[in-house]
């Protein structure tokens, strides 16, 4: 074995982080000056490290990736994680159906998507969408907290979007900037993952006292906000039934209210995952039919996925429609491997 | 009135996100996802198409992961080991399909000191010729190197982060350098590349 062999990878170490002592900054240099492998893996990590973070997609990219998340986190396991990364790379593999199909909108959840007013506001609009639109940027949630247009929220005083400071560059402060509730959060109760408290997506006159809520089927008690908590917490607990009756329930008694399209775009893909897309198509076209813009990119990727499933001779053209509405979507990769896979029409 | 509430850190945020506290998550993702994404840029070259879903999955991935994490590095480290596995999949999937869009000279984009334009060009084919060999290296070793060359971490953090005994983190980087020596050694420029030994 010749010295080239003996990589001296403690004192390559020691020299990154500036802590030499003489004596190994001769032998490290010693080694350095018969082994170019050493030379080379020295110079390319500062080459590496001279590299600039990636910061201005942060928070679009955290964003995805939120609402790319499974209906329930996984329980607790004994193993390592290495085999379990290894497994994830493997499952998750970008393209990955099976990842796709999961993705539940959690960004909402976390409050990056801010729903407008729900019980006041007149009937939406319906049809938005129909024609051709500009690209936009890949954004399946909005996490501008204004991400609701403003002619999807009448009544709102938000100023029109291109008037909103640009979010890309700013720092990760999902925050809404509207008013949150006054009363505090009780922070003890979501260290655990039965009591999860989602951002409330409902207005804070609906929303019930912190820790209380909301009997369904007490109408001085129940509104929009309370019943998409429920569901929420039962979702993120895994009782997808339980969350499917709550979502329903939203749906029924308050549909006009947002928590209601956000309810149909989460029951849309909750169907596709239990294996239902016919009943799932259902939900999605009722969250495009004036659902928000920021629901919408994600809605028409699972209605394409739901008609896909059915073999629906539709399944192209609604992969056609993404692709022309959002050419730039991070579903577009799947879209047009379906649209190479699907026959012509 | 009260003392302030500790700001959380990434390992009380990591045990929450494990915990499914969403809350939690998405603090921890907002902290780690620079790190994840500069792994991401590290790794394909900027101006790869795939950049943004490796740093994406890999998000997915590591909050899936959490639940098994058990601290044996930091979170960060965690997080862009995982950018890591992704990045060289990614890595190994242009290879196969033999297309090359990710290694462009990007001088005017990468740097703002005062080194100079060569400098710069000479620096970005030492990248470009270490994600070429992460290529092409067996996992393993490719993972290890991408860890200890392109991410910086130390023998002892490569060993955490890959939950391997240090001596088979030694292995891999001795094996890793074995090819790294093959390739200078057929291809003489790669020496060009190399400032002086002191």
């Amino acid at each position: 074995m010749t010295a080239p062999d003996l990589h001296p990878e403690e004192l390559l170490d020691r020299a990154a982080a500036g802590t030499l002592s003489p004596a190994e900054r001769e032998r490290l240099e010693a080694h350095l000056a018969v082994c170019p492998a050493c030379r080379f893996e020295q110079q390319a990590r500062a080459d590496f490290a001279a590299l600039p973070a990636g910061v201005p997609k942060i928070d679009d990219l955290v964003t995805r990736a939120l609402a790319g998340l499974p209906t329930a986190p996984p329980p607790r396991r004994a193993r390592p994680p290495v085999g379990l990364v290894a497994a994830a790379v493997a499952l998750v593999g970008f393209g990955s159906l099976a990842a796709f199909r999961l993705a539940p909108p959690l960004a909402a959840m976390l409050g990056l998507v801010q729903p407008a007013p729900a019980t006041s506001e007149p009937p939406r609009q319906t049809g938005r969408g129909d024609g051709p639109r500009a690209p936009t940027p890949s954004r399946p949630l909005e996490t501008d907290p204004a991400g609701l247009a403003p002619d999807e929220t009448p009544g709102s005083t938000t100023p029109p979007r291109g008037e909103q400071p640009s979010s890309a560059n700013a720092q990760p402060a999902p925050a809404p900037a509207k008013p949150r509730p006054a009363a505090p959060r009780a922070t003890d109760a979501r260290t655990t993952p039965s009591a999860v408290s989602p951002a409330e997506p409902g207005r804070d006159a609906e929303a019930p006292p912190p820790g209380q809520r909301a009997a369904v089927g007490s109408d001085a008690d129940v509104t929009a906000a309370s019943l998409f908590r429920e569901a929420t917490a039962a979702r993120t607990a895994g009782n997808r039934e339980e969350a499917e009756r709550r979502y329903r329930e939203l749906a029924e008694r308050f549909p006009r209210s947002t928590e209601a399209t956000v309810a149909h775009a989460v029951l849309g893909r909750l169907l596709l995952d239990l294996g239902r897309p016919e009943e799932g198509l259902r939900e999605l076209e009722a969250t495009l039919d004036g659902g928000p813009s920021a629901l919408r990119e994600d809605a028409l990727a699972h209605r394409a996925l739901a008609l896909d499933a059915l073999q629906d001779a539709r399944a192209r053209a609604a992969w056609e429609q993404l692709l022309r509405e959002f050419p730039a979507s991070i579903h577009a990769r799947r879209a047009r491997e379906r649209l190479e896979a699907l026959p012509p029409p | 009135m009260g003392l302030p509430a500790a700001p959380a850190t990434p390992e009380s945020l990591a045990e929450r996100a494990a915990h499914g506290d969403t809350d939690a998550t998405a603090k921890l993702l907002r902290l780690v996802a620079p790190g994840m994404l500069r792994t991401a840029h590290a790794l394909l070259g900027r101006g790869h198409p795939d950049v943004d879903d490796v740093a994406q999955q890999s998000m997915i991935a590591l909050v899936q992961a959490l639940p098994s994490f058990r601290g044996e590095c930091a979170p960060a480290h965690f997080a862009n080991s995982i950018t890591t596995r992704f990045a060289l999949a990614a890595r190994r999937r242009q290879t196969t399909r033999a297309t090359r869009t990710d290694d462009a000279i990007e001088v005017d984009t990468l740097f703002s000191d005062a080194r100079t334009a060569v400098d710069h060009v000479l620096a970005e084919k030492r990248r470009s010729a270490i994600r070429e060999l992460l290529g092409t290296l067996p996992e393993v070793q490719a993972e290890t190197l991408a860890l200890r060359v392109v991410l910086g971490l130390s023998l002892g953090e490569v060993a955490a982060a890959t939950n391997v005994p240090l001596n088979t983190v030694r292995s891999r980087i001795r094996l890793a350098k074995e090819a790294l020596m093959k390739r200078i050694e057929a291809d003489a420029t790669l020496l060009e590349l190399l400032e002086p030994s002191p």
